[in-house]
């Protein structure tokens, strides 16, 4: 029987982020590099994403991590954005 | 000169950013305790007296107010350098964010010491002004009579 294989998603984010194990639930993941949380990264980013490179550069972490968590924003959308609400509160 | 701690959720370019003028820095990430439980990176501010600093307002502001709540409810004197909350701005350069604590802790007005100094963006002004400084004494008002204490004369606990 055929396993299916990982998305090219699914990899990179399986590479760059983790659960966080003191607070646990999608919105709470963060980068393996330095423990960043991916609302973080997210919160840094303009609307367009254009500045990519300055926040990976800023956090010290690759770009790709970058990319991962804004492919990981772009799945769990709704829990992100509520995240960063509830720190706008 | 101020005493930072820098939690994840801040740009690791910060902390060099801010040494440049003049404060001392460190960070989550530099103590090696980067991803440790935010009640540790709590405590260790407080321990050694460095100034918290995150966006993370959700979870800190929680934090600030069990500690006002123990403080009190101990009668604690305990001292600690405070928390600094400041809103993300999108785009922001790590040299932005360093600008902008930099001017919030030179502000004559901002009083850290045993509060949770709360930054915000005005909302429809177009320029980031802190306008919500006072909200640590409002949470320690608000808890004292919760909790049936005498209210804080000084402004923070």
């Amino acid at each position: 029987m055929d396993r299916a294989r990982p998305t090219t998603t699914e990899t990179l984010i399986a590479r760059h982020l983790e659960p966080d194990p003191a607070q646990p639930g999608p919105a709470e993941w963060r980068l393996k590099e330095r423990a960043v949380p991916v609302w973080a990264i997210i919160g840094a980013l303009t609307e367009t994403g254009d500045n990519a490179p300055q926040v990976a550069a800023d956090y010290g972490v690759s770009r790709e991590a970058v990319a991962a968590a804004v492919t990981y924003y772009h799945q769990n959308r709704c829990l992100v954005e509520a995240r960063l609400a509830a720190n706008a509160a | 000169m101020a005493a930072f701690y820098l939690d994840e959720s801040v740009a690791l370019a910060v902390e060099s950013e801010l040494r440049v003028r003049g404060h001392f820095v460190t960070s989550t990430y530099a103590e090696g305790r980067g991803g440790a439980p935010d009640p540790l990176v709590r405590l260790e501010a407080a321990d050694r007296n460095w100034t918290l600093v995150t966006p993370n307002r959700h979870d800190f502001r929680l934090l600030h107010d069990a500690w006002l709540c123990c403080a009190q409810g101990w009668g604690s004197r305990r001292r600690h350098a405070g928390i600094l909350v400041l809103d993300q701005v999108r785009g922001q350069t790590a040299i932005g964010t360093a600008r902008l604590i930099d001017a919030v802790v030179r502000d004559p007005d901002t009083q850290l010491p045993r509060s949770l100094y709360d930054w915000r963006i005005r909302i429809g002004s177009g320029s980031p002004a802190h306008d919500a400084g006072r909200r640590g004494q409002r949470d320690a008002d608000h808890i004292a009579r919760a909790m049936r204490f005498t209210a804080p004369s000084s402004t923070h606990r």
